[in-house]
């Protein structure tokens, strides 16, 4: 199975924890904040529907709000495939810190 | 509505970018999502900088959007490229006829375009171009030595080149000999006022010895082979020794045809006159580089003024500048110049037109058979539309299909280029290069691509992509009588075109027959000419010395007449000093204090008979009278109303060389090419300045004849090589252009009707298939082949015959603005006329009897079978 990259990752995670409100505004605020600098939505769109077309989110339309003048949403799921890459990835990440001291790691920094 | 009440927008232009670059189904959410950014901002910070923020958001999402958007296409374009590629796949013959038809049409522009190119792209190169002007003097393009002291005192003059190419003499290098041709010389400053391509040697240095030589490429192989020429001796007459200081490439690209140029300077020393360069009697070609900013009329009236103070006695005269980039485009054939080669920019324009004319042809054959399939793509469309496709999706999806085609005809038509560039060579008579990757040809390549798959997918892809698909489905409507006639448009265009370069050719290749046929006026068969070199062209001082004893005939000359005439093989001998089809030459006759120009021919007495010029009136020129030398003159019929002498005989006038008179009128004869009328001219027996000797020749054994002046030439004159030509073949030579642009009309003309017939050989296909049912029922109903036959080409024959009304009036036009070219003129009948339209409907109707005879002969039960 393919690794996910470190965009796609993020962008994932994010839409996990932003479930049910997951669009592209939204998404682009969380991962801005956590990560300290201003995306473009131009640059989540692309990891967007990448993971979108290898299935491991879903799109969905919300109920078309008076914010957007009657339209509606396009929203974001994580599905059962994109849950599972998540836990792949954070599996592997485990299994290769493990085994490097905590103190090297902070006198590095 | 109060203005200010309407909430700001984001920016349009910005806006309509990015659902550009969104997916249809992404404009909605995605849009939108944009549109929130900027409100955001608009209520925190108000309009001005929620559109800054919106700005900057678009311009870092560009990539994004960019990335995406290809992302997306691809998986589009994959689809369009099965499909093309299937669609190609199912009718082989008609994708052949297509992509081959696309490729020769864009061989052949891409041919004449780099024809086009080479003709235009003459003395562009030169980096001092727009400062450069040729001095000019009345209608003179050469002028006299002794005017160089002027150009010196002038400081708008920076540099100045005087060009000789007169000199003809003999080379030798070892103990081999060689014509020279194309010899120039010029001043040193040659090199600083026209860049040359320098293979070996410095520009700066190469004349620092007055007997230095710099030769182009071709002739330094000619010379040398594949040794190395530089520092090696070539000998110049037998007399004069010149070392090789440079190559340069081939200067294809200057008007002034030179092989091997010499130093300007050391011409004095070479013909033998210390005060050369102040005398009046030599005139050359001459170019003035001009400071920068120069006024130039002001200039030329100052230097006019200068240079009339020092004629002095000669009268003044007009003198002016012409720019340096006009030279070669001159059509005036008034200005007379030496060594000058020239392009022809109706030419040019005319093929340039005719590529035109044939890509055209290819594309419409290509419109055709699209538009004629359009209905076996209606389920497809219909599909496409009602699974969400746009008109763009679909236009795109067209014209990519289109392009893929002209695409792969491309490939082959650069293939065809490289395989006839050598066969097109030889037809336009010049050597052309391609500089694979040069970006003019690039960009020829890619205009010639662009052209083409726009001018053949656009019409197809607009037709298909506005087709609806209700009606599509419904099986109805396909066959739209309006397309039809919009194909017949075509079709008629094409042979229109067709039928307008068969005329065009029959009239180019009817007039040049006419030229090469219609009597001269003097006989041109079995005379030889033998250019006069070595011992028997005098040197002029051993002319003077000759002259200054009171010899009159020189010797070596002489010697080798007589000799000539020894054999029974040999008629006659005259010796002239110009081609009798083509004088120039000319002198001013004050005939009772009215100066005259005359063309004037210098030869000897023996004249009139080698030539078969017959004597109206008056006596020919006598051996007898040494009185006659130089001063008594024939003149033709034109003359004599010119001059105006009453009577004709016995008045003396004076010409050249003194007191002179008329003692014969020769009927008129062609001395110059048909293009101009037949004017006043004299011949004058005056051997001195012959160079070529015409010699008669019995037509029993003519390499009897021919061993017999070779064996004589090697008598008197063994230390030049020989040479001869064919008269007839030196008059034929004159009409060379002509020549050219017949055989160059002829082969696209083939290429036009090639073009044409393999459109409509795969419409003719579609049209029987597409009638097949109706032919059965036919057949059942009892009509015979024949029948059928006659009612399927009916439709083919109409447009064709339409075509002439089209394509007559044009060609009428293009053929009697080209014969107005000539002083005469081939009559023009019909004949052309008819010759193209049955040309064309015979090739018309062979070329459908193959489907339509199919058809016709196909048994009914079969057709009938058919769904």
């Amino acid at each position: 199975m393919k690794l996910l990259s470190r965009s796609e990752e993020i962008i994932l995670l994010a839409v996990w924890r932003l479930e049910g409100n997951a669009f592209g505004i939204s998404i682009r605020d969380q991962i801005s904040e956590a990560t300290g600098y201003k995306w473009s939505l131009g640059t989540i769109y692309v990891p967007l529907d990448k993971l979108t077309r290898k299935g491991y989110i879903a799109k969905s339309y919300s109920k078309p709000t008076a914010q957007r003048g009657g339209r509606s949403k396009v929203l974001y799921h994580l599905t059962p495939k994109g849950r599972e890459a998540l836990r792949t990835v954070r599996e592997i990440q485990a299994s290769l810190w493990k085994g490097i001291p905590e103190h090297t790691f902070k006198e590095g920094s | 509505m109060n203005p200010a009440l309407i909430p700001p927008e984001p920016p349009r232009s910005i806006r309509r970018f990015i659902r550009f670059f969104l997916r249809h189904e992404d404009v909605e959410g995605r849009g939108a999502e944009f549109d929130e950014l900027f409100r955001e901002e608009l209520q925190i910070r108000g309009p001005e900088s929620a559109r800054r923020v919106y700005r900057i958001q678009f311009i870092l999402s560009l990539p994004g959007l960019i990335a995406n958007y290809i992302f997306w296409e691809a998986a589009m374009l994959k689809n369009y490229l099965t499909i093309a590629w299937r669609n190609l796949g199912r009718n082989k013959v008609i994708s052949f006829i297509n992509v081959a038809g696309l490729a020769l049409g864009m061989a052949c522009a891409l041919l004449i375009f780099l024809w086009v190119d080479g003709e235009l792209s003459v003395d562009r190169t030169q980096p001092n171009g727009d400062r450069i002007f040729r001095l000019e003097e009345g209608d003179w393009a050469d002028l006299q030595t002794r005017y160089r002291k002027v150009f010196d005192t002038f400081p708008e003059i920076e540099k100045y080149v005087q060009f000789s190419s007169w000199e003809k003499p003999i080379f030798r290098v070892g103990d081999k000999l060689f014509d020279s041709r194309d010899l120039v010389f010029a001043d040193d400053a040659v090199f600083d006022v026209f860049k040359f391509d320098f293979l070996r040697g410095s520009p700066d240095v190469v004349f620092s010895d007055p007997y230095s030589l710099v030769l182009s490429q071709s002739e330094a192989e000619r010379l040398f082979g594949a040794d190395d020429p530089m520092g090696k001796t070539v000998v110049l007459d037998n007399a004069f020794s010149f070392t090789v200081t440079g190559v340069v490439a081939d200067p294809d690209n200057f008007h002034i045809e030179w092989k091997a140029m010499g130093p300007f300077k050391t011409l004095p020393a070479l013909k033998g006159r210390p005060n050369f360069l102040d005398l009046t009697n030599d005139n050359f070609p001459t170019y003035l580089l001009l400071r920068p900013n120069t006024h130039i009329p002001e200039f030329e009236g100052k230097l006019a003024a200068a240079i009339n103070s020092i004629r002095g006695a000669d009268g003044p005269k007009e003198f002016s500048l012409r720019p340096f980039l006009d030279i070669y485009f001159a059509r005036d054939a008034v200005v007379r110049e030496s060594g000058v080669k020239h392009g022809n920019m109706t030419l040019v324009i005319l093929f340039s037109a005719v590529a035109i004319m044939i890509l055209l042809i290819a594309c419409v054959n290509f419109i055709n058979l699209v538009t004629a399939r359009s209905s076996s793509r209606a389920k497809e469309i219909s599909v496409r539309k009602a699974a969400g496709a746009v008109r763009k999706n679909l236009l795109v999806q067209f014209l990519g299909e289109t392009s893929l085609t002209v695409f792969a005809a491309l490939l082959l038509a650069l293939v065809l280029v490289a395989v006839f560039l050598p066969a097109f060579g030889s037809l336009t008579g010049e050597t052309i290069d391609i500089d694979w990757a040069g970006g003019k040809w690039l960009g020829g390549v890619l205009a010639v691509f662009l052209f083409t798959a726009l001018v053949s997918g656009l019409g197809p892809a607009l037709h298909l992509s506005s087709l609806d698909p209700v009606v599509l489905m419904s099986r109805r409507g396909t066959q739209a009588s309006g397309r039809i006639s919009f194909r017949t448009v075509l079709i008629v265009f094409q042979f229109a075109v067709g039928m307008f370069l068969i005329i065009g050719a029959l009239v180019v290749l009817g007039q040049f027959g006419y030229m090469v046929s219609k009597g001269l006026g003097y006989s041109q068969e079995q005379i030889l000419l033998v250019p006069l070199k070595g011992e028997l062209k005098e040197p002029l001082q051993v002319l003077r010395a000759r002259l200054r004893e009171g010899k009159l005939f020189g010797e070596t000359k002489r010697v080798f007449k007589q000799r000539l005439l020894q054999s029974s093989d040999i008629r006659g001998v005259t010796f002239i000093s110009q081609s009798p089809g083509a004088l120039t030459n000319s002198n001013t006759w004050t005939v009772r204090g009215e100066r005259k120009p005359m063309i004037i021919m210098q030869t000897d007495p023996d004249f009139v008979d080698v030539l078969g010029l017959e004597i109206v009136s008056g006596r020919n020129i006598s051996w007898d009278r040494e009185s006659d030398l130089g001063l008594c003159y024939l003149v033709n019929e034109a003359a004599v109303p010119f001059l105006g002498l009453d009577p004709l005989f016995g008045e003396a006038f004076q010409a050249n060389f003194g007191q002179s008179q008329i003692v014969g009128v020769v009927k008129d004869f062609h001395f110059q090419t048909l293009h101009q009328k037949i004017g006043p001219m004299a011949i004058v027996w005056f051997d001195s300045w012959t160079d070529t000797a015409a010699i008669k020749i019995s037509g029993t054994n003519i390499p009897r004849a021919i061993a017999h002046i070779r064996e004589a030439w090697g008598e008197v004159n063994p230390n030049a090589p020989f040479g001869y030509t064919f008269m007839d073949e030196a008059v034929d030579r004159l009409y060379a252009a002509e020549a050219r642009l017949g055989r160059i009309l002829e082969a696209f003309v083939w290429l036009a009707v090639f073009l044409s017939c393999l459109g409509l050989f795969g419409l003719s296909a579609y049209v029987a298939a597409q009638k097949t049912k109706e032919i059965g029922i036919r057949k059942v109903l009892g009509a015979k082949a024949s029948e059928i036959v006659v009612l399927l080409s009916k439709d083919f024959s109409r447009w064709v015959l339409l075509a002439n009304i089209f394509a007559w009036p044009a060609a009428y036009a293009f053929s009697m603005k080209w014969l107005q070219r000539f002083a005469y003129q081939m009559r023009l009948g019909p004949g052309p006329f008819l010759w193209a339209s049955v040309l064309a409907l015979l090739v018309a109707l062979l070329t459908i009897s193959f489907h339509t005879i199919k058809a016709a002969t196909a048994n009914p039960a079969d057709a009938l079978r058919h769904e």
